[in-house]
């Protein structure tokens, strides 16, 4: 057992947790309603705790455990496959822009189906994007702990299954108790550590090696492979286009990064968090994943290549400095997989049990199912992770796609096309979500290209196609979404007299 | 559109439009300055031939390092010359 590790860590989690605890209760804001203040934070965020929650909510386990591991074996090729995720921030926040911000606000909706709900005006829409909520997202949090888990693995020399458990329960038990509030704030802070993490890391790593010109020529005669394009984790130009789409601008089919889009407080705030996005998640991506293939040089024979950060970690850092490093991802690990619990279980209670099962249940047995329907999510999830992946990391991807398949086409054709009808939401969403898990299964990579980007184009296209053939939206949506307020007050005075 | 002459837009949304195409713009300029410049230097060239900068692949420190600082210098300028400030309350203010 390292303490001096541990020790440092456990202390960075719950000075972070604390502060976010304390600051939000001050910043809170007065006039919000509950809801908004619950699930957006009041639309109050600054850019800069914007930027970080955005960027926190998009990149945890992935970015810190798993895109190492990867690069580990893979080498460069996959970097620059990683690196596609730069512009992901920018494009959320330049895409769903303004407009969503303006129309969250005028409808009065705080999650993404509230949009849908509102847009489309359908149940089937609402099913659908819960479906492939609680099926992407449950996915996407496995990945979630079997990133903790590998780092308790190297830090406590725990059996994989023992970590497990521990952060498992502490986070579904912090979850079912602290809930959402003060995620975007110690997203923050833990954002700032991870950078700095990052810079401590290189300077570690250029003391305590040959540098980068001093170990690529072993990399070269070992295993030329690592450092060739497409290399062996096949970058060709069309693939890499593919992670450009499914790291990139379609990110904005992300439902708990999206939903960031809604939170800003002003357009000065917004500017700022596209300029800051771009560079962080630069900073984050280069950091750690570049030491993936240096570290292959150092310790040839890893059996688990998620664990090829944390070991070049706890190696070449004394150990309290080690513990403030590694504290970093999990503490990003632990706000993310929070956020996206709520997510899932607000989807079971909010969107199909009282939309469909039960409309007029009381607040208490809400309470109740949504407490238990927390716990059984978590549980589950942790039970899924017990047997993990190679690589975490190709979780994360297929999570990803499966998400953005399902949502792209609905969100940004719902917020910028006045002509998208219910009918094609409902079409476009089934058939991104259902021929992403089959094309997945039967047929992966169709043309060369990511699954994601096949999936998305069906979607897309039967989105504009079945749009055409059903009945325009009601003219109350449009005024509803496009109209200048003053001017529905003005109509609505019309009909009147 | 016969439905349009019963409502009057949002007067904000045409510069939102705005916004979004640069934005997509934008997304093609990242495709060819990381994407493009690293698969130019170093599609298919065997590591035997490859040159290295500062301890990476040439191609990578191309198109990967200074493709991306350059990338991340650029959103500066996109807010500074296309973006505007707004109120994004629900009420249109003019």
């Amino acid at each position: 057992m390292k303490w001096d590790v541990l020790i440092p860590i456990c202390l960075a989690l719950i000075v972070t947790f604390a502060i976010g605890i304390v600051l939000h209760k001050r910043l809170k804001v007065k006039n919000a309603n509950f809801q908004e203040d619950y699930f957006i934070g009041g639309r109050s965020l600054g850019p800069l705790v914007l930027t970080f929650t955005l960027l926190a909510s998009a990149a945890s386990a992935g970015t810190f455990i798993g895109s190492p591991g990867v690069a580990y074996n893979s080498g460069f090729s996959w970097i620059l496959i990683l690196l596609t995720q730069v512009g992901m921030g920018v494009y959320i926040l330049g895409i769903l822009g303004k407009k969503f911000a303006i129309v969250a606000r005028k409808i009065n909706a705080v999650t993404l189906t509230d949009f849908f709900k509102e847009r489309y005006q359908s149940k089937a829409v609402v099913l659908g994007s819960s479906i492939g909520i609680i099926i992407f997202i449950s996915a996407y949090m496995v990945a979630q702990f079997v990133g903790g888990a590998r780092i308790l693995e190297s830090i406590t020399g725990l059996p994989y299954k023992t970590g497990l458990m521990i952060f498992g329960l502490a986070v579904v038990l912090y979850t079912v108790y602290g809930g959402f509030r003060a995620v975007a704030i110690t997203d923050a802070i833990q954002g700032i550590i991870m950078i700095l993490g990052g810079v401590l890391l290189w300077i570690f790593f250029f003391i305590k090696t040959e540098g980068f010109s001093g170990l690529i020529g072993q990399l070269v005669t070992e295993h030329p492979e690592m450092v060739e394009l497409p290399g062996p984790s096949g970058a060709t130009p069309l693939m890499l286009f593919s992670y450009f789409m499914l790291f990139g601008i379609a990110a904005i089919g992300l439902p708990h990064a999206s939903v960031r889009g809604m939170t800003f407080k002003n357009t000065e705030s917004m500017h700022k968090s596209i300029i800051y996005s771009g560079l962080i998640m630069a900073l984050f991506t280069i950091f750690f994943a570049t030491l993936g293939p240096f570290v292959k040089v150092l310790y040839p024979n890893l059996s688990v290549p998620d664990m090829a950060l944390p070991t070049l970690i706890l190696d070449i850092m004394p150990g309290w400095v080690a513990g403030i490093v590694l504290s970093a991802p999990l503490a990003a690990i632990m706000s993310t997989v929070n956020s996206m619990l709520l997510v899932t279980s607000a989807s079971v209670v909010k969107d199909i049990y009282l939309n469909y099962i039960n409309p007029k249940a009381s607040e208490r047995k809400i309470a109740k199912l949504s407490y238990f329907t927390t716990l059984i999510i978590g549980v589950g999830v942790v039970l899924f992770a017990l047997t993990p992946p190679d690589y975490l990391q190709f979780i994360v991807v297929y999570a990803i796609g499966g998400l953005e398949a399902t949502f792209f086409a609905p969100i940004v054709f719902g917020l910028y096309w006045k002509r998208a009808t219910t009918w094609g939401a409902i079409i476009s969403m089934y058939a991104g979500l259902i021929s992403y898990i089959l094309l997945g299964e039967l047929f992966p990579n169709p043309f060369g290209m990511q699954t994601i980007v096949t999936s998305t184009a069906v979607s897309i296209f039967l989105m504009i196609a079945v749009s055409y053939l059903s009945k325009r939206p009601s003219q109350e949506v449009i005024i509803k979404f496009w109209g200048s307020q003053r001017a529905a007050a003005n109509s609505g005075n019309r009909s009147i007299s | 559109m016969k439905d349009q002459e019963e409502f009057i837009e949002d007067s904000r949304f045409a510069q939102c439009d705005k916004e979004m195409r640069v934005t997509m713009w934008l997304f093609v300029i990242n495709i060819l300055l990381v994407g493009g410049v690293s698969l130019w230097i170093g599609l298919n060239k065997p590591a035997a031939s490859m040159s290295y900068i500062l301890g990476f692949p040439a191609w990578f420190f191309w198109g990967g390092l200074v493709g991306n600082v350059i990338f991340c210098i650029l959103p500066y300028f996109m807010v500074k010359f296309f973006y505007k400030d707004m109120s994004i309350e629900a009420e249109d203010e003019r």
